[in-house]
């Protein structure tokens, strides 16, 4: 590592939004997550990457309060998600992989909803949807069902229903799979913005090597549960001696793109990019 | 937008682990729901319909299929007088369990 990566790792623990220390989970004699730390400063857009079963959903959903780690902490927004799950779960936005959007309501009413049930006071509710509504550029199509809109309308709509609760970090797990160059384009000139605007810190997953290069400040290479290298993408390419993003992912992963992921994990993958197509 | 800063939401969080609170959150979700369920209704009437008798088909069907069946038949003589409660609730609760999810990522 170099002085001006830990310099910014120094940094981001002493003022972290999020920080994973020794974090471990275990699925009876699996072990998906082994002994990870990182951490995330306000503000910032942090990318995980990593081969299929590298165990960066997981992470997400220790962060998420959704999964119990076995072993270590995490804290989000100052909040211990073990101890604290309810606080924690009242700072963050998640737009999980599965497509989260009732398709037999309409765009405004999926917002409608969501900002009920995560408890927006009503007299603020419909304030906070028209800025989602603003920040995802959904005003053409919110009175359509959820089940007619494409794949990149649905990524927006499920990102701005994570807006509502005004989130300090947004959790976004593989945000533009499926989408065509277009729709990923514009979903992330979206999350841009908001980083921009509202200062929201982003910790994002994704295959798209070119897509982590342009958007994130710092990224992890997940490997078999394990964090293989950590940097800013200009980091990692001198670190790795490589050209491209993609040359220091199969470096740091050691080339085992093959091994990770189950049948049933790209049966669902492929089967949500056809809904999202 | 803008992200409201950590202090300010930090009074809000402490009250969060209150009783009131959680089961404000557990109207208000109740709510949210019947609501949504509402809306649905609203966008497609058949469904009223289809909700309601798709419960009685299928204790036609299996009443009548399953009607000698004593083992299944919980002590009543005939099944199907077994069978009417579980269905009627069923159908109380929208038949959820008989019919495909509408929901997009299910």
């Amino acid at each position: 590592m170099t002085a001006l990566a830990r310099e910014v790792e120094e940094r981001a623990v002493a003022e972290r939004v999020l920080g994973v220390e020794d974090l471990v989970v275990r699925f009876g004699e699996v072990e998906a997550v082994r002994g990870i730390s990182f951490a995330v400063s306000p503000g910032e857009s942090f990318g995980l990457l990593g081969p299929n079963g590298a165990g960066k959903t997981t992470t997400i959903r220790v962060l998420t309060t959704l999964l119990r780690p076995t072993a270590g902490s995490a804290e989000v927004a100052g909040h211990d998600v073990v101890r604290d799950g309810l606080a924690v779960r009242q700072s963050i936005g998640y737009v999980p992989q599965a497509i989260s959007i009732d398709g037999a309501l309409t765009a405004r009413e999926n917002l409608e909803f969501y900002g009920r049930v995560t408890g927006v006071p009503r007299r603020e509710r419909g304030e906070r949807i028209d800025q989602a509504v603003e920040a995802m550029a959904l005003g053409t199509f919110l009175d359509r069902l959820g089940r007619t809109l494409s794949g990149g309308m649905l990524r927006r709509l499920e990102i701005a229903t994570a807006l509502l609760a005004r989130p300090q970090v947004l959790f976004l797990d593989e945000p533009t799979l499926g989408l065509d160059p277009t729709a990923r384009r514009m979903v992330w000139d979206r999350l841009e913005l908001l980083r921009e605007e509202a200062g929201t810190t982003i910790l994002v997953t994704t295959h798209q090597m070119e897509e982590a290069e342009r958007q994130c400040d710092r990224i992890a290479i997940m490997n078999l549960g394990s964090i293989a290298a950590t940097g800013s993408p200009e980091e990692l390419r001198e670190q790795f001696e490589a050209d491209s993003l993609e040359d220091v992912f199969t470096a740091a992963t050691g080339g085992t793109l093959e091994e990770g992921g189950s049948f049933r994990d790209v049966r669902a993958t492929r089967k949500r990019s056809r809904r999202l197509a | 937008m803008s992200a409201q800063p950590a202090s300010v939401r930090a009074g809000s969080l402490d009250a969060a682990h209150g009783l009131a609170v959680r089961a404000a959150r557990l109207r208000d979700g109740t709510t949210a729901m019947a609501w949504a369920e509402l809306r649905k209704l609203h966008h497609d009437n058949l469904d009223i319909f289809t909700r309601s008798v798709q419960p009685l088909l299928w204790l036609f069907i299996f009443g009548t299929a399953l009607r000698r069946n004593h083992v299944l038949s919980g002590g009543y003589h005939d099944y199907r007088a077994y069978l009417a409660p579980g269905v009627m609730a069923q159908a109380a609760h929208r038949g959820d369990l008989l019919r495909p999810r509408r929901h997009l990522g299910a």
